[in-house]
């Protein structure tokens, strides 16, 4: 049997097993096993245990669970209403001021968080019920979040960059760079669009205009948020004054939000930690098994000849370089919606890769444009996570509402593609200016 | 029957609490490194040894992960089949996943005692013997399987 009648049968024998609701981890192991029992030779599962220990055991890899326990505890602790809090205070009285709070502070979380969901519940459990109560449209109060949270695994640290920067063999640090700019470009978008939504809403300028807020006020909002701009600061440092590695950064990050969290937070009691703890464990080790199953698959499919069939097949198209780009993000947008971005990327940049540089995309441009496509996915059904995460936060708001509040935020990030691809530079800049150019 | 299910749970939970203890003790050790790389001294087993915390940990965390449905999966089908076939999908499922967890739990349970036999190590400069960190595969696995047994169990005991 060709290659290609392989791949092909592969794609659909993936596609119906995912579909199953077999869990995504399982899945890719059952599918990898079965290829390499019936096309792999009598030799090929004997390193099925191998392969997928030697994914794991690495210390790049080390800076998941990390950042993870990073986002948690400070997701457990009441930082997120104190950023939310202040940043309310000094906008109380501009049209949709409370919205542009939740959507500047769920920014500021991504700068801890290296995860979509985390911070949209980190943010979205205080925010959504306060703006419902506030008076807030519930289509823009769930949309804002649900879009807000993907910024999580634009602006660093974020998960699906480091993934990306191992898939790649690029580096994590000029990753984290390049995705600082267009976050905080989706996060003046956002925001402009909620002043703009609100400005054209009676209701809302009516409510903006009630509350004021004195100087000393405002000022010791701030203060209660310092420590928490510290560590940003402290990661920022260290990562880019090039002290230390990223899985390095992760570790004091973590250790100093746990400082943080139990020193001024006050959560020390057993059953409080065990909450930050829980969480990290749980989602560590769904991630995890995500990267061992995907290690064994991608494995099995270079065994196969799969991956490099495919590659060949895509570079040798003839076609308009950016006709290439809008289908290979067509592609990842229908994919998206369907599985995780960790999946997405350790499976299909081996093949992505090679067709990249023949075409000559900047690998570390093509980054952010991959995470703000799979942020989508994020946000739309059928497995949108920050979805179920409003479904959480705010149960009595319909999903349909939630959608329809997303789509305006969806169709700016589409816009944040199109301007990335017009002027790469804004992605590429930061890291070329503190690290020089290169990969 | 129910107290086996009661006891498969106590123990993941009991895994993951072991598996919070490893990541803290990760972040320890890897931040104590920097700190003391900074002041001049070299690192060689630090880096090492948190990877092994790591990887015991994932693997210790998945029957949790398992029982509170942290393993993501495209729950399409269920969504749109009536509740009684949604039923027989959620048992055929548990049991898949069981027997996949199986299957890498004899697998890593054969590189387990391969690299015990062998005394084989890691090519660093610390050199430590690596049959520890593989066996958290054959531990987590196992337990992760005997979840899923545990949620078959509980599934026909309610209905």
């Amino acid at each position: 049997m060709s290659e290609t009648t392989i791949g092909v049968i592969l794609l659909v024998v993936t596609l119906l097993v995912l579909f199953c609701g077999l869990p995504i981890a399982w899945g890719l192991v059952l599918v990898s096993l079965i290829f390499l029992t019936i096309f792999g030779g009598p030799n090929a599962l004997a390193v099925v245990a191998n392969t997928i220990m030697d994914e794991l055991s690495s210390f790049a890899l080390l800076t998941i669970p990390l950042f993870v326990l990073l986002g948690a505890s400070i997701g457990v602790s009441a930082a997120g209403k104190d950023i939310y809090e202040s940043l309310h205070r000094w906008l109380a009285r501009v049209p949709g001021g409370l919205v542009i709070a939740n959507i500047l502070a769920c920014g500021l979380f991504a700068a801890v968080c290296g995860s979509s969901p985390a911070t949209a519940a980190a943010i979205g459990k205080i925010g959504v019920p306060e703006m419902l109560r506030r008076g807030v449209a519930p289509g823009l109060a769930t949309g804002a979040i649900c879009a807000g949270g993907t910024l999580g695994i634009l602006i660093p640290p974020s998960i699906t960059l480091i993934l990306y920067g191992i898939a790649t063999e690029t580096s994590i640090g000029r990753l984290f760079l390049a995705g600082v700019v267009p976050g905080i470009m989706l996060v003046s978008m956002f925001a402009a669009y909620a002043w703009i939504a609100s400005l054209l809403n009676a209701k809302a300028v009516a409510l903006a205009s009630q509350e004021t807020y004195t100087l000393p006020e405002k000022m010791r909002g701030m203060l209660r948020v310092a420590p928490f701009l510290g560590i940003i600061v402290a990661i920022a440092y260290f990562m880019y004054g090039g002290l230390a590695t990223p899985s390095e950064i992760a570790a004091v990050g973590a250790f100093l939000a746990l400082v943080l969290v139990v020193a001024i937070y006050r959560t020390w009691r057993i059953s409080e930690l065990w909450l930050i703890f829980r969480d990290t464990v749980r989602e560590s080790t769904m991630i995890l098994m995500i990267i061992g199953a995907a290690a064994l698959f991608s494995y099995m499919m270079s065994l196969l000849y799969v991956t490099q069939t495919a590659a060949d097949a895509l570079v040798s198209i003839e076609m308009n370089r950016w006709m290439l780009m809008v289908l290979i993000n067509l592609f990842l947008l229908v994919a998206g919606c369907f599985l995780p971005p960790v999946a997405i990327i350790l499976m299909l940049m081996p093949i992505l890769n090679p067709v990249l540089e023949a075409n000559d995309f900047d690998l570390i441009w093509f980054a952010i444009i991959l995470t703000i496509n799979l942020e989508v996915g994020l946000i739309t059904p059928p497995v949108g996570l920050n979805l179920y995460v409003l479904r959480g936060v705010a149960p009595q708001v319909p999903l349909s509402t939630v959608l329809a509040g997303s789509m305006p935020f969806v169709a700016l990030m589409f816009l944040a593609m199109v301007i990335l691809s017009i002027f790469p530079e804004i992605a590429l800049w930061f890291p070329t200016y503190l690290m020089g150019p290169g990969r | 029957m129910i107290r086996f299910v009661r006891l498969i749970d106590g123990v993941s939970v009991v895994c993951a609490a072991i598996a919070s203890v490893f990541l803290l003790t990760a972040v320890l050790v890897v931040t104590w490194m920097i700190f003391y790389r900074a002041m001049g001294n070299s690192a060689f087993w630090e880096i090492e040894f948190a990877v092994y915390l790591m990887v015991a940990a994932i693997f210790l965390g998945s029957p949790y992960c398992a029982k509170t449905k942290g393993h993501v999966a495209v729950d399409l089908l269920t969504e749109f089949t009536p509740a009684a076939a949604s039923r027989a999908i959620a048992l055929t499922l548990a049991a898949v996943s069981l027997v996949i967890c199986l299957y890498l739990t004899v697998e890593g349970a054969q590189l387990t005692y391969h690299a015990w036999a062998s005394g084989e190590t890691t090519e660093s400069y610390w050199r430590p013997v690596k049959w520890p960190l593989f066996i958290s595969m054959p531990i987590g696995l196992g337990l992760t399987a005997l979840q899923y047994l545990a949620e078959i169990v509980r599934r026909e005991h309610a209905s």
